[in-house]
């Protein structure tokens, strides 16, 4: 499981110095995990591009569409730099991350500037937090639900997640919580929290398998 | 039957007229980019049969137009009768529009978006727009679920409009903020706040006919009475600065002013091949002689419907096949000299 993350959107953090090179800026930050272990790999466009080989891709923006060169300058991303990178392109393989509804890649969605269908703001959370911060000022909705139909999508909230106080974290921990281990047994609201300190700890596969038993939980409920 | 914008409303003040749209996706099919035709045909059978169960409630009722098979001639006209927002309409895919006889209430499915909910009133009625687009938007989910988070809000299609789905603007006409070169510095200091304020006809100058929408840009963060509350607050800023450079104009600047607005006229009512773009630059003077009292009329003028008619697509999309020979300026000059009503000096 790999894990992209713009570390750019997270203005918190620190200018981080590219893991290869040791020169220039990372701009990326790779998450791998295998067999439970993680590695962060920070890395410069440059050194992502050729890393690229691996099966960890950057994206490139063959689009020219108003709102792809929109997304791309919130992302950072100039033509004359998507130019640099098109020696290299060939070598991307392009689809880092997939909706698993539609099958819209994100290289996709920044060439057309939508997205595919609902599911694609959950697969793109982790990279779309940020963006959406950027472009709308803002990325909580606080006005009108649908007076007629419940939430069809659930988001978990990354950014609120990451505020998770260490006094928080610990108290938590004292009342015993963290320790509970959720299963399909689990309600919803226990899961969601479980979901939530699985995303603070960066246990992202614990993440994904709690995810999956709200969804499973939601689609039970929605069918009785 | 006579459009919402051919309203006297539409020329007594600054603000001509308001637009509301709200932007919602059917659960349950993927968004446009991924849609096939045949989950295109079938949204658009059960947005229909969804608003036709309303429409007695909602004392509203809709006329059904296909947009597939018509030509881009036809759309750009809908466009120009501000019936339809002009981004919302994809370039592919099978669009319908449901609208009712005067335009003011248009349901766009599958634009851009799924469902694009439109309404219009002359004046400065935001409120009521609100609570009639509102109640179209609570009708159709009664039949049909929205893609809705608990986090993002309405989930669109486009990143633009996540959140509120919600995009609130009116029409202004503002010449002497346009003359000082006033409206330029006011947009940047609107973008501040989150608003747009653009020349709305298209053309070669900023903005033909001083005419200008004033649009909230975010849709994430703000709730809808936040929005249109700015909306309200801002319009008046920009509406008493519009009155306020007449008002502190001097006497020779007035008498400048209203002769401009003579000759305007004169030219309008004489001319016999008119372009779109001067045509719009004199009705933008003949409007000011209305709105400032420099002249009356003993009629309602509607000056603001004579900017939208003399369009090419409305123009075009409006006349008898056996005037195809006709040109455009010829066609729009006798149009307006039938249509400019007459004038008395006040």
């Amino acid at each position: 499981m790999i894990i992209i993350r713009e570390t750019m959107t997270f203005p918190e953090v620190r200018e981080v110095l590219c893991d290869r090179c040791h020169e220039k800026e990372a701009v990326v930050s790779i998450v791998e995990i295998i067999g439970g272990k993680e590695q962060t790999l920070n890395l410069c466009r440059e050194c992502a591009a050729k890393t690229a080989g691996s099966g960890i891709t950057i994206m490139q923006l063959p689009g020219s569409s108003f709102m792809s060169e929109l997304l791309a300058s919130v992302l950072g991303l100039s033509e004359d730099d998507q130019k640099e990178d098109s020696d290299s392109s060939e070598n991307l393989k392009k689809n880092n991350v997939i909706c698993p509804s539609c099958n819209m890649t994100y290289d996709e969605f920044l060439k057309y500037g939508t997205f595919g269908c609902p599911e694609c703001y959950r697969t793109f959370n982790f990279l779309l937090d940020g963006y959406l911060k950027k472009i709308q000022g803002n990325n909580v909705h606080t006005g009108k639900h649908p007076l007629y139909s419940q939430e069809t999508t659930v988001i978990p909230d990354i950014a609120a997640d990451d505020s998770i106080s260490d006094d928080e974290e610990a108290a938590a921990q004292e009342s015993g919580q963290i320790g509970i281990t959720v299963d399909r047994d689990s309600s919803v609201d226990e899961l969601k929290a479980a979901l939530r300190r699985a995303v603070a700890r960066e246990e992202y596969e614990e993440a994904a398998r709690i995810r999956d038993m709200i969804r499973s939980c939601k689609g039970d409920s929605s069918n009785v | 039957m006579s459009k919402w914008y051919e309203n006297a409303e539409c020329d007594t003040d600054v603000v001509i007229g308001g637009q509301l749209c709200l932007v919602r996706n059917v659960d349950g099919y993927p968004f446009e980019a991924k849609m096939s035709r045949q989950e295109q045909t079938e949204l658009l059978d059960r947005v229909c049969q969804a608003v036709r169960e309303e429409e007695s409630r909602l004392g509203i009722y809709f006329e059904l137009r296909g947009l597939s098979d018509i030509d881009n001639c036809y759309r750009s006209s809908l466009i120009g009768r501000l019936a339809i927002p002009p981004l919302m309409l994809g370039t592919s895919g099978s669009p319908g529009l449901l609208v009712t006889p005067d335009e003011s209430v248009s349901i766009l499915v599958n634009g851009t978006e799924h469902i694009c909910i439109q309404v219009s009133s002359a004046g400065r009625h935001m409120k009521e727009i609100m609570e009639l687009a509102s109640r179209v938007d609570e009708a159709i989910n009664m039949h049909l679920p929205y893609a809705f988070s608990r986090k993002y809000g309405y989930l669109t299609a486009s990143p633009l409009y996540t959140g509120t789905g919600m995009s609130a603007s009116y029409l202004l006409h503002l010449p002497n903020l346009e003359r000082d070169q006033l409206a330029g510095k006011y947009a940047r200091e609107l973008a501040q706040f989150g608003f747009t304020l653009r020349g709305h006809f298209h053309g070669n100058g900023q903005a033909p006919a001083d005419v200008y929408r004033l649009k909230n840009r975010k849709t994430l963060g703000l709730s809808e009475e936040e929005t249109l509350s700015a909306l309200e607050h801002l319009t008046g800023q920009l509406s008493q600065q519009e009155k306020r450079v007449w008002s502190d104009r001097s006497d020779d600047e007035k008498k400048t002013a209203t002769d401009q607005m003579y000759r305007a006229y004169g030219l309008l009512k004489y001319a016999r091949d008119l372009d779109f773009e001067e045509t719009l630059e004199y009705l933008s003077y003949v409007r000011s002689g209305y709105q400032y009292h420099v002249w009356d009329s003993g009629c309602e003028p509607d000056i603001f419907a004579m900017m939208i008619a003399v369009q090419d697509a409305v123009m075009i999309s409006g006349q008898a096949d056996d005037d195809n020979d006709i040109q455009s300026g010829i066609r729009r000059a006798s149009y307006i000299r039938s249509t400019l009503p007459g004038i008395e000096e006040v």
